[in-house]
């Protein structure tokens, strides 16, 4: 940040969420304001002639629909855009489009089980993220024209992969580097446990889209579950995630708890865990996203005898949490995104 | 073309970017004249001489509706509806047909195609103000 104001249109269908997100975001002296806007004709009137920095999108609205409004944005006027969705399974949905469709973050409504205190605190967050973003402008496509990720990682033999884990922490950019670095992997690539920031429920439809595009079998953690080869856990959102190991068995604790670096789940709990019950029978792998969540839990898992990697910068849609790890010591490699696939799979093949 | 800057800007910012597809010069000039005694909030309206001009146009700027003809030289009305379904981002810009095309089967199997509207030429200035209100409401 060069000490300027984030500037911030706020898009959404419902005068008291605008109210309400535009009195909390005032109150942090690192954003401004622009505007509001209640449909997507005023919001891209308002676009053009503000040019705000970040926008907050509602991707439920009359008129419009979000996600189409969100296609035509990325096209024409690329910039960074937090989803703000409600939390129902078919918002989750539509946040996963929203992310396919280019939005850099996604969160979720104040609700039952969430405070506008708690929200104010992650949307200023998340727009912090995502004004650091380079947003590019997203071609036209052909119908059905799906990009994906080819080259799969050669297949490890069994006996190597039984006793490891991979261990996988990200945040803002972390859901499109997992959608590319996961389908690369072998259906017997060693038990993978992942932890991307992001809002309870929308983890559960991350994780089944992920599935359906992977060799491996990708779900939401559920508390007890074993970790195994060619399957994958990822943190549930709002819960820790530990590795906890039972005779040769591991399997993870899914639990409440407080938030740790303003997280929950947080990278480091999940990191500190494989370094205490994996050692080095563990790859540690750091990715896009702001702040320094993991790069403790990556420095102690590096001492205890895992290999690790850190995403480099230039394929980094924020350069932070890598850039921690780095800093920290707990960086053994620094690789690509397109490199990293096969770099877990060798480092977790070495002995 | 030139894209042309319409005189209003009202609705608290609510406009319509319109893209206007005929290879009549005169047509045009009389859809866009509609459109203003419509009183249908403008933004920035296009306009093209067939549908490669039009998909030109599309590529470049943000279009909330396609009005357009159906025979043209060069590219079709038909086929740039058929382009336009075969592409992500413009599939979902709604399309209204204005044509001497009479033929019912065709219109059918246009409406088939997502187009949104029908309007038969020569037409009053009252059809195409209703049949875009209609549309842009409902989108």
């Amino acid at each position: 940040m060069d000490g300027r104001r984030i500037r911030v249109l706020i898009v959404d269908d419902s005068a008291v969420v605008r109210q309400i997100l535009e009195r909390e975001l005032q109150k942090d002296p690192g954003i401004e304001v622009v505007g509001t806007a209640p449909d997507p004709y005023v919001a891209r009137d308002r676009i053009v002639h503000l040019k705000p920095d970040v926008l907050t999108l509602d991707i439920e609205m009359p008129r419009m629909d979000g996600l189409t409004f969100l296609r035509r944005l990325m096209h024409y006027f690329p910039l960074p855009v937090v989803i703000v969705s409600s939390l129902t399974a078919k918002g989750g949905a539509l946040a996963m489009e929203a992310l396919d469709a280019g939005a850099v973050e996604v969160m979720c409504k104040p609700g039952a089980s969430y405070s506008v205190g708690d929200m104010a605190i992650e949307i200023i967050e998340k727009i912090k993220a995502a004004a650091q973003v380079r947003v590019e402008k997203r071609e036209t496509g052909a119908v059905g024209d799906l990009q994906r990720a080819t080259g799969a990682v050669q297949r490890l033999s069994m006996t190597q992969t039984t006793n490891k884990v991979l261990a996988i922490g990200t945040s803002t950019g972390g859901t499109e580097a997992l959608r590319r670095i996961l389908p690369r992997l072998p259906g017997n690539a060693p038990g993978i446990v992942i932890v991307q920031h992001m809002p309870e429920h929308f983890t559960r439809s991350f994780a089944q889209h992920l599935n359906e595009m992977c060799a491996i079998d990708v779900k939401e953690a559920e508390d007890g579950d074993t970790v195994a080869p060619g399957k994958a856990l990822i943190a549930p959102g709002n819960f820790h995630m530990l590795l906890q190991r039972s005779g040769a068995m591991y399997y993870v604790q899914v639990k409440q708890g407080p938030l740790v670096n303003r997280h929950r789940p947080s990278v480091d709990v999940l990191f500190k865990s494989v370094a205490r019950y994996a050692g080095a029978n563990a790859v540690g792998v750091i990715m896009t996203g702001m702040g320094a969540d993991g790069a403790a839990g990556l420095r102690e898992m590096r001492d205890a005898g895992a290999h690790t990697i850190a995403q480099d910068e230039a394929s980094c849609v924020v350069f932070g949490m890598p850039k921690e790890a780095i800093a920290m010591g707990g960086a053994e490699y620094i690789e690509p995104l397109a490199r990293i696939p096969e770099k877990m799979i060798e480092l977790a093949g070495q002995g | 073309m030139k894209p042309r800057l319409a005189a209003e800007k009202e609705w608290d910012g609510v406009a319509y970017n319109i893209l206007l597809v005929d290879d009549s010069e005169t047509v045009r000039a009389v859809l866009m004249k509609t459109l203003n005694l419509a009183q249908i909030p403008l933004g920035e309206v296009f306009m093209a001489g067939n549908g490669r001009e039009a998909l030109e146009i599309l590529k470049e700027n943000w279009v909330d509706l396609v009005v357009t003809d159906l025979n043209m030289p060069e590219m079709t009305g038909f086929e740039l509806i058929d382009a336009m379904k075969n592409d992500n981002l413009m599939k979902t810009i709604p399309v209204v047909v204005v044509t001497t095309e009479g033929s019912t089967t065709r219109i059918d199997d246009l409406k088939q195609k997502g187009v949104k509207g029908y309007v038969r030429k020569p037409f009053t200035p009252e059809q195409i103000r209703e049949m875009i209100s209609k549309v842009m409401e409902a989108t």
